[in-house]
């Protein structure tokens, strides 16, 4: 007996490479209206510029659409899948819902960069199965050659003026892999090493002591708490039972890192939602929705998470 | 026991975080000293445990005297106000910076636990 499995991937994730705003819009309008057409939920997720692009070509029809400031509420790319995308899906259980996310735009700098192929990739392995549509533009005029290989790697397909081509280097867990890059203390910044439960209070403590230093203050040195002791309890609990905690500045933000000698093997750690009831789990999810910018490297030495708060 | 020189207190050994919680004299529910951490989970959870054992309501948890607390000490919170009876609730007093950012993050419109500043 012959078994004839059709296996159709619920999950339809395309990059779209635009250049120009005509172009823009005519990748993404109809995308959205098409989406409503069917009855779908639809969300925006994009810088303002672009926001508006879509917004005037929707007309009246923009009322229906969430639209969501990326550089906002996607300033820190490993924040985007937890509280843009499933945020959006999760809250719409009962049918396709369609996403237009925007993550990568020129001003992106080489520190985020990394954090944001990161995501990229890791989209198809958090969406897997689930009945969820998210076009992904690029800026193929402004945006660097590089990123746009990094798109073909990231998206099964890329869509661009010559129509829809599925993507022969669509690899994602190699994108993950190529960005996973060491993370090493500079010169010059406040070290300490941690070693059990007992010194995780001094641990969170020289943290909030040298970044109020470094000028950060109300809110934000709160964060800072919050993320030191999240991350230096992981430390504790799973790597090793202690670690090094390093803090220094670097422009306008005040940059910080636990390293420990675990292995984080789950890569979409710190990116799924947590249900409300779940007891555990949440600590690195919290310093993705703290900082302004989450960076990781695991592999042999053990596991770095760097974030980054402005000052 | 220290051995003190000279008279002089010795400076008291950092060896983690305390907590310290002691019943409310004038209304239900329990003032709790120190931080919420690894360390001190399992006093916290102690301490929010014996909550349902007050009559009232509301219960009162007083934290202007905790210092800090972490993501898995608001998570015992949330987890206790939801084993509380149907109609009870919780307010909170004072509690530090951390426990309504925490909350809002991760248990938004979670209406039985009242914050007052």
């Amino acid at each position: 007996m012959t078994d004839t499995v059709t296996t159709r991937e619920a999950f339809v994730h395309p990059a779209l490479f635009y250049r120009g705003a005509q172009q823009y819009v005519a990748g993404t309008v109809p995308f959205v209206l098409a989406g409503l057409a069917a009855g779908e939920p639809v969300a925006v997720a994009a810088p303002p510029d672009r926001l508006q692009l879509i917004r005037d070509g929707l007309g009246a029809r923009a009322d229906e659409v969430r639209f969501v400031d990326m550089t906002e509420a996607g300033r820190n790319p490993g924040r985007i899948i937890p509280a843009v995308l499933r945020g959006f899906a999760d809250a719409h259980r009962d049918g396709r819902v369609r996403i237009i996310g925007e993550p990568i735009w020129p001003g992106r700098t080489p520190v985020e960069y990394p954090a944001c192929v990161q995501h990229e990739a890791l989209i198809n392995a958090a969406f897997t199965g689930r009945e969820v549509t998210i076009l992904c533009p690029y800026d193929a005029a402004a945006l660097e050659g590089g990123v746009l290989d990094d798109a073909w790697a990231t998206h099964p397909v890329v869509i661009d003026e010559d129509g829809e081509t599925a993507s022969a280097l669509y690899d994602p867990e190699a994108a993950v892999a190529r960005y996973n890059e060491a993370l090493s203390v500079p010169p010059g910044a406040e070290t300490f090493f941690f070693q059990g439960s007992g010194q995780l209070s001094e641990a969170r403590e020289f943290a909030v002591g040298h970044g109020e230093r470094m000028g950060l203050s109300g809110p934000a040195l709160e964060d800072l708490a919050l993320a030191v002791a999240e991350l230096t309890t992981n430390s504790v609990i799973h790597g090793a039972g202690g670690g090094t905690l390093g803090i220094w500045p670097e422009g306008e933000y005040v940059v910080c890192q636990v390293h420990d000698a675990g292995r984080l093997m789950d890569p979409l750690a710190g990116r799924r939602p947590q249900t409300p009831t779940r007891p555990g789990g949440r600590g690195l999810l919290l310093v993705n929705h703290v900082a302004d910018l989450v960076r990781t490297h695991t592999g042999d030495p053990g596991t770095t998470i760097r974030f980054y708060l402005a000052r | 026991m220290d051995v003190s020189l000279g008279g002089l207190p010795a400076a008291p050994p950092r060896h983690g975080a305390r907590l310290e919680a002691h019943p409310l004299s004038e209304r239900p529910g329990v003032r709790v000293v120190g931080e919420v951490t690894l360390d001190t989970r399992r006093a916290w959870q102690e301490a929010l445990g014996r909550l349902a054992q007050h009559g009232g309501t509301p219960l009162h948890v007083e934290l202007s005297e905790v210092a800090f607390i972490d993501v898995a000490g608001v998570t015992d919170l949330v987890t206790a106000v939801r084993s509380l009876p149907k109609g009870q609730r919780l307010v909170v007093h004072r509690p530090p910076p951390q426990m309504a950012r925490v909350l809002d993050i991760f248990w938004p419109g979670e209406g039985r636990i009242e914050v007052a500043p």
